[in-house]
């Protein structure tokens, strides 16, 4: 459903060019649910860019439902992003001057249905979740986790063919991620496809294939049972278990080191390339 | 998507009242003091008419200098019908003796001025003006009393006075003070008459005739020591309808006495009501001119808000962009945000509008004819300029890179 061709991504020019993908190849299928790790800088959010169509690669090919898009202008991007990509994001999700219910009916809007008509619509999907005592809300009036809940609401709006998540539960407290990670396991279970990244191995429990990413790369991809974590993903995290963020990143950087170096690693689909196109490697950017 | 679309802008009006104010704020400015001008001058012409109509189409009037030019600043050439227009030199005894023997000339009077106060027994006028006049001088201006008798022929040189209403009540403090008395320069003169109240005259500076004191033209040469100051003549056909060959027989004749120097003017009722209504015109573009600075600032508060807004909603067009909202649906959203200011400052501009002519009726004597066109004038060029002026800040809104922007925080 979804294939990336010796993907590159690649910002500035000269010396100062950054490689962020570095002819990345991936294959989505209907109905998986895949969790991206990897350290800072690695590329996870440019990855996640360009499926979301928020970016276009510098090299390589896209299809998405068997259309190529890697290059249609930005009018079209706009109407496949509303139709085929649900997005989630960090932080900040939602419309501050917009209710619930109007967060979750903007992608309708931009569609054209009318207001009575997405908004019931809208209603409906919020009682499906258990929200519907909130939909006259404002963002402000709700928890870090109901806000993310609402957020995952929005992006199966329009019934996308991928919900696209970037950290969803980066900025919650243990028990609203659960919360949040229970909604998207059950979005998952009805059928539909996830992408998420993710900095805690523990959440890679709710995935159905787990994707390592490092200097632009992908340099590991297993499937991993619902339920499980997945054998890299424990390793870390009984040699380092999580107690701050500090430890998470720690243990994010022994996940790096534990798995093998991505110039050997056997890579699906992935032929190792050197040519490296002088490659500079920036300052890794610490978040938060 | 409209209703949407006016939601959020509603919305955004209200999260930034401050700035928002503003920028309708100046808008208002801009619509209340165009619709004003124009209303001040619609009444203005309006009096020109009135007046003009009051005073009888034939009324030819002669003043010293130019009147009606504009560019060299002399506000007090601004004569309205028989307004009068000081600091332009005056006319002479001579030039009146030539305007009484022209040809088919009626009634003729001329005004001269005499400087100086008037007082009674108890106090001083100080702001008031004296005129020397003929006894057809009340006929000609179509000017009745409310008490008393105007001159006669035969009060020529007497020492009686008629005066205006403003007179009678603030030096006399009586409605009906005749037969009492002030003095002008040492000399006694009874009251004979009280003029009606004069209609006011919006541009007429310093000749408000409620406030002037009106004696016999030979008694105002004696007392001057016959050194006369005329600033006035004022003539009639007469027959009715020969004005302007009057107006033309007067004018030859000056001319040639002045030895071809255009150094007054003569001017028919009709002509001088067209002169006047032409500079009315011209200072009311002028005004507006200036009041067009107000509509600049008034766009450039709608750009500026505008910009700003969309500065500080970089994530929220980051969202919109992500959630499908594509390039032309985020300019339409922008750009009607700014509508709805512009069109917000219209709206209560023409409130503003009709506030400020309702309290200038009651407050002031300027009677301001605010019509709908002095209304909706204004309002379209403001609405004109939100639409103009918003379309920058849309423009910029709907390019904004959306992962640029999804990167911003908040
Ligand atoms: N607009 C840009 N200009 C230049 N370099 C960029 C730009 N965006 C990203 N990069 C670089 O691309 C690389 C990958 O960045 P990306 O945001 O994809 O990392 P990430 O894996 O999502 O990291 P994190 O876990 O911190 O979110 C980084 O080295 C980053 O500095
Ligand atoms: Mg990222």
């Amino acid at each position: 459903m979804i294939e990336l061709q010796d993907v590159s991504k690649l910002y500035g020019f000269g010396d100062a060019t950054t490689v962020a993908l570095d002819e990345v190849n991936l294959r989505i299928e209907k109905g998986e649910f895949i969790a991206i790790m990897g350290p800072s800088g690695s590329g996870k959010t440019t990855l996640l860019n360009i499926i979301g169509l928020l970016d276009k690669p510098t090299h390589g090919s896209y299809r998405l439902s068997g259309r190529s898009v890697a290059r249609t202008g930005a009018n079209q991007r706009a109407k496949v992003r509303r139709d085929k990509i649900g997005f989630v994001f960090q932080t900040f999700s939602l419309l501050s001057r917009l209710n619930v219910l109007e967060n979750v009916a903007l992608p309708l809007a931009y569609k054209g249905v009318s207001r009575t008509k997405r908004l019931k619509q809208a209603a409906d999907m919020l009682a499906e979740v258990g929200l519907h005592d909130r939909q006259y809300f404002m963002p402000r009036q709700l928890s870090g986790g109901q806000v993310q809940r609402v957020a995952i609401v929005r992006a199966l709006i329009n019934n996308p063919a991928i919900v696209i998540a970037d950290e969803p539960t980066g900025n919650l407290d243990s028990g609203s991620s659960r919360v949040v990670m229970e909604l998207l396991s059950e979005v998952h279970k009805a059928g539909n496809t996830i992408l998420m990244v993710t900095h805690n191995p523990e959440l890679t429990r709710y995935a159905s294939r787990v994707v390592y990413m490092h200097d632009g790369a992908i340099v590991h991809d297993e499937a991993s049972p619902i339920g499980d974590v997945p054998k890299l993903a424990r390793k870390v995290m009984y040699l380092f278990p999580r107690k701050t963020e500090e430890d998470d990143f720690a243990g994010v950087a022994a996940l790096m080191q534990a798995i093998p170096d991505k110039k050997t690693s056997k890579k699906r689909k992935h032929k190792t390339k050197n040519k490296r196109r002088g490659k500079k490697v920036t300052p890794k950017r610490s978040k938060r | 998507m409209l209703g949407n679309d006016f939601k959020m802008a509603i919305a955004m009006l209200r999260s930034q009242k401050w700035r928002s104010g503003l920028a309708i704020f100046s808008t208002v400015v801009f619509v209340v003091s165009i619709a004003t001008i124009i209303g001040l001058g619609a009444s203005v012409k309006h009096q020109i008419n009135t007046q003009s109509k009051r005073a009888g189409q034939d009324l030819v009037t002669v003043r010293p200098g130019q009147p009606f030019r504009l560019n060299n600043g002399q506000a007090a050439d601004i004569n309205l019908t028989y307004g009068l227009g000081f600091g332009a030199g005056s006319l002479s005894g001579h030039d009146l003796k030539l305007v009484k023997e022209s040809n088919g000339v009626g009634q003729v009077s001329a005004v001269n001025f005499v400087a100086g106060s008037f007082k009674t027994e108890e106090q001083e006028y100080l702001n008031g003006s004296i005129f020397g006049v003929e006894d057809s001088f009340r006929s000609l201006i179509n000017q009745d009393l409310d008490f008393g008798t105007f001159f006669s022929p035969l009060d020529d040189t007497s020492h009686q006075v008629v005066i205006g209403r403003t007179i009678a009540e603030e030096l006399f403090k009586e409605n009906v003070p005749l037969g009492r008395s002030l003095s002008i320069r040492g000399q006694n003169f009874v009251v004979k008459g009280v003029f009606q109240t004069f209609q006011p005259n919006t541009l007429v500076l310093g000749s408000d005739f409620n406030r002037a004191i009106f004696i016999p033209y030979q008694t105002s040469l004696e007392i001057s020591d016959g050194s006369n100051q005329i600033v006035q003549i004022l003539a009639k056909p007469a027959k009715p309808g020969q004005s302007e060959s009057l107006a033309k027989d007067i004018k030859e004749r000056l001319f040639k006495s002045h030895f071809g120097q255009n150094d007054l003017s003569v001017l028919s009722q009709k002509q001088s009501a067209a002169f006047s209504k032409q500079v009315v015109d011209k200072i009311i573009a002028f005004i507006a001119g200036i009041a067009t600075i107000a509509l600049l600032a008034a766009g450039i508060g709608i750009m500026n808000t505008m910009l700003l807004s969309v500065t500080e909603r970089t994530r929220e067009i980051g969202i919109r962009k992500a959630l499908g909202a594509t390039n032309r649906q985020l300019l339409r959203l922008f750009w009607f945000e700014a509508l709805v200011l512009s069109v917000t400052g219209a709206v209560l501009g023409i409130i503003g509008a009709l506030l400020a002519n309702y309290f200038l009726h009651i407050l002031t004597n300027l009677k301001p004819l605010v019509s709908w066109q002095a209304l909706i004038l204004p309002s379209i060029m403001a609405i004109a300029l939100g639409i103009l002026f918003g379309i920058i800040p849309a423009l910029k809104a709907s390019k904004k890179d959306p992962i640029d922007s999804l990167r911003h925080e908040a």
